[in-house]
């Protein structure tokens, strides 16, 4: 800028005031690009303008610059504020600006929960092999840890889980793990995770372990079911047992019972058969001691007569040493053949004085065989 | 007069130019030093070579050249191949190891600023630790109680190299223990086989015990009926006896007329069809007026 202004009517070149104010900018950037000249008070046209049109243009790079410093930053998120680099401070959500270029921001989500699943076969304290699956929920709670302290964060967390979980397992035997020690195991893993995590500052904060039940490997899953399902067949063949037991003593039951009533029965029947027939006898007995010859002589007539009219008869009626020819196995056909032909007039009709008995039992004979 | 302008504005060029040369920012996680001509510059209060921290600088434009570092924590992960134990076993392991610079100066000085030298070194380091470590122990001490110990171990041997390289080792982690594939089907072989014998056991404790249940129940049913049937027999008698004893009280009473009775009750019961064949001479009781009207003897 030229030091010489001539006096203008104590106006600058542009024919403002002189102590009219600050010069504004746009002003001043004129006054920069006409520097030099002639101070004249005439302005030739092209650098006037060119200066007029820069100076616009230099006005809305700054408007642009201001707009661009604004930034928002989400309810779910923070945001890292470096300063040539330097970390300055971690700002919160709402509405923000920074000076660009002086300032820079990295806005990172810190509530959104990523899952890391991990599942692989490894080596327990007795030699075995488990398959175990676990699943890591984590999200990112110190944002300028997580951006400045440890190369790949969400990697370093894959590796750490890997580690903890293989040594949490390599700690417990293989029977432990399947069955009563899940809580122990995740536990474990969960603790060990968190040192890891700690210790490099990583910024992440593991929200939650959990643990799939652990599985023998593939390879042997067979032989493991099985052995679970020989337990249960072992209760089964008990079981079964157990109720062939029940089965046959309920049986056995309705056999005694059975063996008893039937005995039973049958001292009550020869009890009162022989108080039967004794009545029957001691029946006869009275008349025989009131007329004992003419009751035998009745008793004796009708049995005999009774007696011959069913059997085959052959009357011999001699007294010399004459052999007689009997040709007893003819006759016998013959009346056999009678029988079988004409029932009705064979039978005789008899009033015995008793019915036939067996004389073993002293009970009637029946056509049936009796059970004992 | 038009050359002012042009002159000026090359030169404000200029300026920019040698502006930006001679500003430089270094990020957070990053430290920078600079180099004059190939040499560190050094630090004026301490006279050790300068580490730059995070924020804005200057330099002298275009003779001082920066060089900047990522001074997080690295991440080296190495997949071994077999190590032997103890026991002449193979296994498989597999690390991973965090490490960060501590002594800028240092490093560079040994590295170059390549990170891969210090990899290298570091992991020949740690493999040659691993081998010796494993070497002493057997699998089991070396997956479950010496697990951490042998972590410490190589951590701290890492360490004996890395402070000459001006790094620090933070961390050497085993991520995993693995058998060789021929180990593994035999290990397998060995858990089948285990379960075999627990299943084995299981149904044939099973088996033993029922047949013992059965056997109980059989010998205690076959005594039952046993008692069931002699108490029937004595049921029986006794019924046989109070009706012998009833036959002898009412027969006794006469004997003679008894003989008489159960002698015609006899005669009923054997003779009794046309398949007995009487050859009767007709003289008798029963004939007695057969022949003739009035009897020769009587008879009472």
């Amino acid at each position: 800028m030229s030091s010489d202004n001539s006096d203008n009517n104590g106006n600058d070149p542009w024919g403002k005031r002189r102590d009219d104010g600050p010069p504004d900018l746009f002003d001043l950037i004129k006054k920069f690009f006409v520097a030099g000249k002639s101070n004249s008070g005439q302005s030739s046209g092209i650098p006037d303008k060119l200066g007029r049109y820069v100076g616009y243009g230099l006005i809305v790079l700054v408007i642009l610059w201001a707009l661009s410093g604004i930034f928002l930053v989400s309810p779910a998120e923070e945001a890292v504020v470096l300063q040539f680099g330097k970390y300055v401070e971690t700002v919160g959500p709402g509405p923000h600006w920074i000076p660009r270029f002086v300032q820079s921001q990295r806005t990172l989500n810190v509530q959104q929960v990523s899952n890391f699943p991990y599942q692989a076969e490894m080596l327990t304290k007795d030699e075995n092999i488990v398959s175990v699956s676990v699943a890591v929920q984590y999200r990112i709670g110190d944002p300028e840890h997580y951006l400045f302290n440890v190369v790949a964060p969400n990697l370093t967390l894959q590796q750490a889980t890997s580690s903890a979980l293989r040594q949490v397992v390599g700690h417990m035997t293989l029977n432990s793990i399947l069955t009563t020690g899940r809580q122990q195991l995740r536990d474990g893993a969960a603790k060990q995770l968190n040192e890891i995590l700690s210790l490099y500052k990583a910024g992440l904060d593991v929200t939650d372990v959990t643990l799939q039940p652990a599985k023998p490997p593939e390879a042997v899953t067979h032989a493991f079911d099985d052995a679970i399902k020989a337990r249960e067949d072992e209760q089964r063949y008990i079981n079964q047992a157990q109720a062939y037991a029940r089965k046959v003593e309920s049986v056995v039951k309705g056999r005694v019972s059975r063996f008893i009533q039937s005995a039973t029965a049958y001292q009550k029947e020869v009890v009162l058969r022989s108080e039967g027939r004794t009545a029957r006898y001691l029946a006869l007995l009275k008349p025989y001691q009131e007329a004992p010859g003419v009751t035998r002589e009745r008793l004796y007539l009708d049995t005999v007569s009774s007696v011959l009219s069913k059997t085959t008869n052959i009357f011999v009626d001699s007294n010399g040493t004459n052999v007689l020819y009997l040709p007893l196995g003819q006759i016998l056909k013959r009346q056999l053949q009678r029988t079988k032909n004409d029932p009705v007039s064979t039978t005789t009709d008899t009033t015995p004085i008793t019915t036939p008995m067996n004389s073993d039992t002293g009970r009637p004979t029946y056509s049936g065989r009796e059970q004992s | 007069m038009t050359a002012k302008p042009m002159i000026a504005m090359i030169a404000g060029i200029l300026v920019l130019i040698l502006a930006m040369s001679s500003v430089y920012t270094v990020t957070e996680g990053q430290r920078a030093l600079e180099l004059r001509l190939g040499k560190l510059v050094l630090d004026s209060k301490t006279g050790k070579p300068k580490v730059v921290a995070p924020g804005i600088h200057f330099k002298i434009p275009f003779i001082v050249k920066v060089q900047k570092f990522d001074v997080r924590l690295q991440n080296l992960d190495v997949e071994s191949s077999r190590i032997l134990t103890a026991e002449q076993k193979y296994v498989l392991v597999d690390y991973y190891t965090k490490w960060k610079i501590n002594n800028l100066p240092l490093y560079y000085k040994r590295t170059g600023g390549f990170a891969f030298r210090a990899q290298m070194l570091l992991k020949q380091k740690i493999n040659d630790a691993l081998r010796a470590a494993f070497g002493k122990r057997d699998i089991k001490e070396v997956v479950s109680g010496e697990r951490v110990n042998i972590m410490e171990l190589l951590k701290a041997k890492a360490n004996e190299s890395a402070k000459g390289l001006g790094i620090t080792v933070i961390d050497v982690r085993i991520k995993g223990i693995d058998l060789p594939k021929e180990v593994r089907e035999s290990v397998f072989q060995r858990m089948r086989t285990e379960r075999e014998q627990v299943a084995t056991k299981h149904r044939s404790q099973g088996v033993a015990a029922a047949e013992t249940v059965r056997a109980s129940a059989d010998a205690s049913v076959a005594v039952t009926i046993a008692t069931a049937r002699a108490q029937a027999q004595r049921i029986r008698a006794a019924g046989d006896r109070k009706a012998a004893h009833i036959y002898i009280k009412a027969y006794s009473k006469n004997p003679g007329f008894y003989a008489f009775y159960r002698s015609l009750q006899a005669y009923h019961q054997v003779f009794q069809n046309k398949g007995t064949i009487m050859v009767i001479k007709p003289n008798g009781q029963f004939f007695k007026y057969f022949n003739q009207s009035h009897a020769k003897s009587s008879k009472p």
